[in-house]
């Protein structure tokens, strides 16, 4: 197991007495694209933050490589063991695609952009007027840029097209089986379901 | 890409966001260091009102150690024998009530000493010094005097007053303003034998500068010597004098300021003058009471003096002056306590807005210290940027700071136009500026003072607006 | 929802920002409110100053006679402008229990008299002011002490007077009265009298008093000379005409306000460089809230671009941001009225010397000042929040929404 959370549990700050995730088990392996669904507000996205290094569980822990996170502190979680693509592409709006992407880690930007289909008209322009599904696809190419071995979306397909989703899916399988990466995607969408190597209910890992 | 590198992309991709920033921090340290050169100004023009008061001392004769030594040198002289010594005389005199001892002084011992009153002349802090005589009265030879024909002549002496100066210009009359040059010019200390009449006693007699004036003893006047005093001036009085006693002889018109050394001649006493008053004028009035204390260590036999404080209007005034600079004072920290704030607050404002920005440069890994580098290396960079720009339109300010300051003085460019040509007091020392000019400008110490504290500031402001968003965890600071 | 409940939530729910906008709002109010009082004392400390020149209007009767009617002093000194009338009359008197210093041996009436010259001030005016008498003793006859009594050194040498002592005066017309001698003086040119100057005449026998003892001795005549003391010296000329004008015909009328005339410029310039300042302060105040604004809108363009194109009208989004701006202003306008007034009070008292100064506090802060400065500030806010949001209003929604983060 590349990734797995260990009774994780967690309530926000202004929330004490309402768990929003209480004794999660949850394990995942590299070379595998996983679809981790629930219906809104089961914590899904809470708990992709929680594998994100973006907060420390309450109870539990999360542990990369056997490892828990903490030891090496969450910087190096973030910087080294995974990267993540949002639903709303989070680009920085004064960087064009391939600086974004250079924000990402040390990959080549234009190697990537060109791989996940962004031509190089777009590589310096103004990121925010690009599409949608090219914002995601540059958000992608920013989370490959890293050498990190577990990519996290959280609903990389919500704001696209029925054909941009497919190929935004595409790509994401083909980061799981041809790099050997561990994907985990946050997702409403049935295609990205069907096309998963494993499908994680929220409720079924979750203490009752 | 490095810090460095992301902080100029932001400025310079972001053009409207860091140009509203860059003009705020231009219109507060412009602010800040035309107070700065305002509070200057105010130094300066409250300085010029308060030496335009003026101040100084005078040293007059002790009646009680005068009456003292008289009666020393009486009882030396011996009682009951007549004789002079030390400027004291005694005689013996027979008169219809039978024999009487009359005494009396002469100049010599009633004059105060000028060895004293150079050496108090000398003090540091005394800018000049003036000594004037007694009111002499003395017999006029060659023209008429001002008479009031309603009054009885046969009582009166007859004559005009002298009054001899060192300085004209520093007669308490004359630096009060209540004399004034109407034509020619004061007696000076390097005249000898001229004198400055009323414009009263010129009109009476159509004199005029250059001609010259005859008197001599009013004891004798067909045999005692004549003596000449040219016509320098002509003043009026805005109010007449007090006479010093009684009678035509000493009113107001008749008075006749001459150089020091005339009146003792038609007096009879040549080589003995009788010098009633000195007058130190202190250069800078804000240095009296420091002037004073020197002037008191001298060594000279101070109780022959009574050493006079001359700053009553000063005195009055004093406490309102003091009150003024304490407003100076007051509005500069206003202004840098408000202006910092401000700045502090703007800062503040436009580092807030960059959290979301800093919670997805976390969420891909770059460091809290690296992403609060590059949120300040921007704010220092445009505050420098817009902190120079201010100080080169900070000389713009000041100088129509100044125009508009110095704009309508044309009663004050009178006055120093007759100030030049010595036909008012001067009574305070002319300090670089002439009095219409105000020195508005933006120097480096000030310069160095708002850069220091703006940069200081911005450290602050942004490092605690920081620190506040970083301090949450990334997944917080998403989701706000 | 209404354009004024989404004004008070989002000040509420973004209280934050609400509050650094807040502040500067109310240190922009609190630097102009403290500026403009800041000008006021400097006005008043100059005022006093200028009062203290002595700028007066001086009437001397023509025939040398207390002959400038009471009734002409009374509608003179009774003008706003006149802060202080120093009256002077003069008569001969006989001593009671004290014999003058004479030189003659006239047998003449005038030689066993005193004269006396009643002042409203000795100090003021007349042979004190000039300098010519000084002071050895004691102090002036003012109206603190109206049978005041000042006496040459001579005369109370001669006499064994002292301070505190009561002396009487006889008059002609066989009044007498009395007062306590509070000072003595002295010339200098007493000994350089001619022998024949007769008693009344010679500088030992000049005793200065008040009116109270003057009035009793010889009543309500009139006066020599009186010195009317101005309180807007630079308006000494216009006076002097009015009192030239009222009493022209038994006096001779002239102005003197040298002391004035050489301060008058500094003075204006120390006003000049505090309203300078006064108006950079102003200007500053105002450009720094405008800009903020600005950013403030800038970096809501978002939020009303979703207004906009939930079809929302751009007036309610104008008036939404309006009632937040000045809703704020408002609320900091009190606070900082409070913080001036507080600044003006109790800092006043113990930062400034002269008593004139330590009442500041109830001088300032007017009702009309404060609301100018919520009028005006409101209309500046309201002003430069629509200037900020007017180019993001005009945008297409789409193209804000498309190029905007969410900040």
């Amino acid at each position: 197991m590349i990734l797995e959370a260990k009774k994780v549990s967690y309530f926000y700050k202004s929330q004490k007495d309402k768990w929003i995730l209480q004794d999660v088990d949850a394990g995942f392996e590299c070379g595998k694209l996983y679809a981790i669904l629930g219906a809104s507000g089961s914590g899904k996205t809470t708990f992709l933050s929680l594998l994100a290094g973006l907060d420390v569980p309450v109870k539990g822990e999360i542990c990369y490589d056997g490892q828990p996170v903490l030891t090496k502190g969450l910087k190096e979680h973030r910087k080294h063991h995974i990267s993540l693509v949002f639903q709303s592409y989070n680009l920085i709006d004064y960087l064009n695609p391939e600086e974004n992407v250079r924000l990402g880690g040390n990959g080549e930007p234009r190697k990537l952009l060109a791989s996940i289909g962004i031509r190089e008209e777009f590589w310096r322009r103004n990121v925010m007027h690009l599409s949608g599904g090219q914002q995601q696809r540059v958000a992608i190419a920013r989370a490959l840029a890293s050498d990190a071995k577990v990519l996290l979306a959280d609903e990389p397909t919500g704001n696209l097209d029925e054909t941009t989703a497919g190929e935004v899916i595409s790509l994401l399988k083909r980061i799981a089986h041809e790099e050997g990466k561990c994907v985990i995607v946050v997702t409403h969408s049935k295609e990205m379901a069907e096309e998963a190597d494993e499908v994680i209910h929220m409720e079924t890992i979750k203490a009752p | 890409m490095n810090s460095i590198q992301r902080a100029w992309r932001s400025i310079v991709r972001k053009p409207v966001k860091s140009f509203l920033l860059f003009l705020t921090v231009f219109v507060i340290s412009l602010f800040l260091t035309a107070g700065m050169a305002s509070k200057n100004a105010s130094i300066q023009t409250q300085d010029t009102a308060r030496q335009a008061v003026g101040a100084g001392f005078r040293l007059d004769c002790n009646e009680t150690n005068r009456s003292r030594r008289v009666a020393e040198i009486s009882e030396r002289i011996g009682e009951g024998k007549e004789g002079s010594l030390e400027g004291v005389h005694q005689k013996k005199m027979e008169t219809a009530y039978g024999t009487q001892w009359i005494g009396w002084t002469d100049n010599s011992f009633d004059s105060l000493r000028l060895s004293d009153i150079e050496k108090l002349a000398a003090v540091e802090g005394i800018s000049d010094y003036n000594i004037t005589t007694c009111a002499t009265a003395v017999h006029p030879v060659n023209f008429d005097r001002i008479e009031d024909p309603d009054n009885d002549q046969t009582k009166d002496l007859g004559g005009v007053t002298l009054l001899g100066n060192r300085k004209m210009e520093l007669y308490s009359q004359v630096l009060s303003g209540n004399i004034t040059i109407q034509e020619g010019r004061m007696a000076t200390a390097d005249d000898e034998d001229v004198c400055v009449i009323s414009k009263e006693l010129a009109g009476q007699g159509g004199l005029k500068v250059g001609d010259v004036l005859k008197f001599n003893d009013y004891h004798d006047p067909e045999q005692s010597p004549v003596y000449e005093a040219r016509i320098v001036g002509i003043y009026e009085t805005k109010q007449y004098m007090s006479p010093l006693m009684s009678g035509d002889t000493f009113r107001s018109e008749n008075v006749i300021f001459t150089d020091l050394r005339f009146p003792e001649k038609p007096e009879g006493e040549e080589g003995e003058p009788c010098y009633e008053h000195a007058y130190f004028q202190v250069g800078d009035v804000k240095q009296y009471d420091t002037v004073k204390k020197a002037m008191e260590a001298v060594e000279i036999d101070w109780e022959r003096y009574d050493f006079i404080d001359r700053n009553g209007d000063y005195a009055t005034m004093s406490s309102n002056f003091k009150d003024l600079e304490k407003i100076s004072g007051l509005f500069i920290i206003v202004t840098f306590f408000a202006g910092f704030i401000l700045l502090y607050l703007i800062f503040l404002f436009w580092a807030r807005n960059r959290s979301r920005e800093s919670g997805i440069l976390i969420s891909l890994g770059l460091g809290k210290g690296n992403v609060l580098g590059q949120i300040l290396l921007e704010a220092v960079l445009i505050a420098v940027l817009a902190f120079s720009a201010s100080v080169l339109a900070g000389t713009g300010v000041s100088k129509a700071f100044a125009g508009y300051l110095v704009n309508q003085q044309e009663e004050q460019a009178e006055i120093q136009k007759n100030m030049d040509a010595d036909k008012v007091a001067k009574n305070f020392e002319e300090s670089e500026q002439t009095v219409t000019d105000v020195n508005v400008s933006v120097t480096k110490e000030m310069v160095a003072v708002c850069g220091a504290g703006t940069g200081i500031l911005v450290i602050m402001s942004v490092g605690m607006a920081g620190i506040v968003i970083l301090r949450k965890k990334p997944m917080e600071i998403l989701s706000e | 929802m209404r354009f004024d409940q989404r004004a008070f939530r989002r000040i509420w729910r973004k209280k934050g920002k609400s509050a650094v906008l807040f502040c500067v709002l109310f240190v922009a109010s609190l630097m102009v409110l403290v500026s403009v009082t800041i000008l006021q004392t400097a006005q008043g400390a100059s005022l006093r100053i200028k009062e203290k020149t002595a700028s007066k209007v001086v009437l001397k009767s023509l025939d040398g006679a207390n002959s400038i009617r009471e009734e002409t002093i009374g509608e003179l000194s009774g003008k706003e402008e006149v802060s202080f009338a120093n009256r002077t009359a003069e008569e001969e008197a006989y001593p009671v229990e004290f014999i003058p210093l004479t030189h003659s041996d006239s047998k003449e009436a005038e030689n066993g008299m005193v004269r006396l010259t009643a002042y409203d001030d000795t100090g003021a005016d007349g042979m004190f002011a000039e300098g010519k008498y000084r002071l050895l003793e004691g102090g002036k006859v003012d109206g603190e002490n109206p049978r005041g009594i000042l006496v040459d050194s001579l005369l109370a040498e001669a006499n064994g007077f002292r301070i505190g002592d009561e002396v009487e005066f006889k008059a002609e017309n066989g009044n007498r009265a009395s007062g306590r001698i509070v000072g003595i003086f002295f010339c200098g040119m007493e000994r350089k009298q001619d022998d024949a100057v007769m008693a009344a005449q010679r500088i030992e026998n000049q005793i200065f008093v008040g009116h109270g003892l003057f009035e009793e001795l010889y009543g309500k005549q009139g006066y020599s000379s009186v010195s009317l003391y101005t309180r807007t010296p630079e308006e000494v000329e216009a006076l002097c005409e009015e009192a030239e004008q009222l009493a022209g015909r038994e006096a001779e009328v002239t102005s003197s306000d040298t002391l004035y005339l050489r301060l008058q410029a500094p003075l204006k310039q120390v006003i000049r460089v505090t309203t300078g300042m006064l108006f950079l302060t102003i200007v500053t105040a105002v450009l720094v809230v405008s800009l903020l604004l600005c950013m403030w809108m800038r970096s809501r363009r978002k939020e009303f671009a979703v207004f906009v194109s939930l079809g929302e009208s751009k007036l309610k989004i104008l008036l939404q941001v309006f009632t937040e701006s000045a809703g704020l202003f408002v609320l900091s306008v009190p606070l900082a009225v409070g913080c001036t007034a507080f600044f003006a009070g109790k800092m006043a008292k113990s930062l400034f010397s002269s008593e004139e100064l330590s009442g500041m506090g109830e001088i300032l802060i007017r009702g009309e000042y404060i609301l100018l400065l919520t009028l005006v500030g409101v209309g500046i806010v309201v002003f430069a929040s629509g200037i900020s949001l007017w180019p993001t209003l005009r945008e297409n929604p789409r193209d804000t929404l498309a190029s905007m983060t969410d900040n």
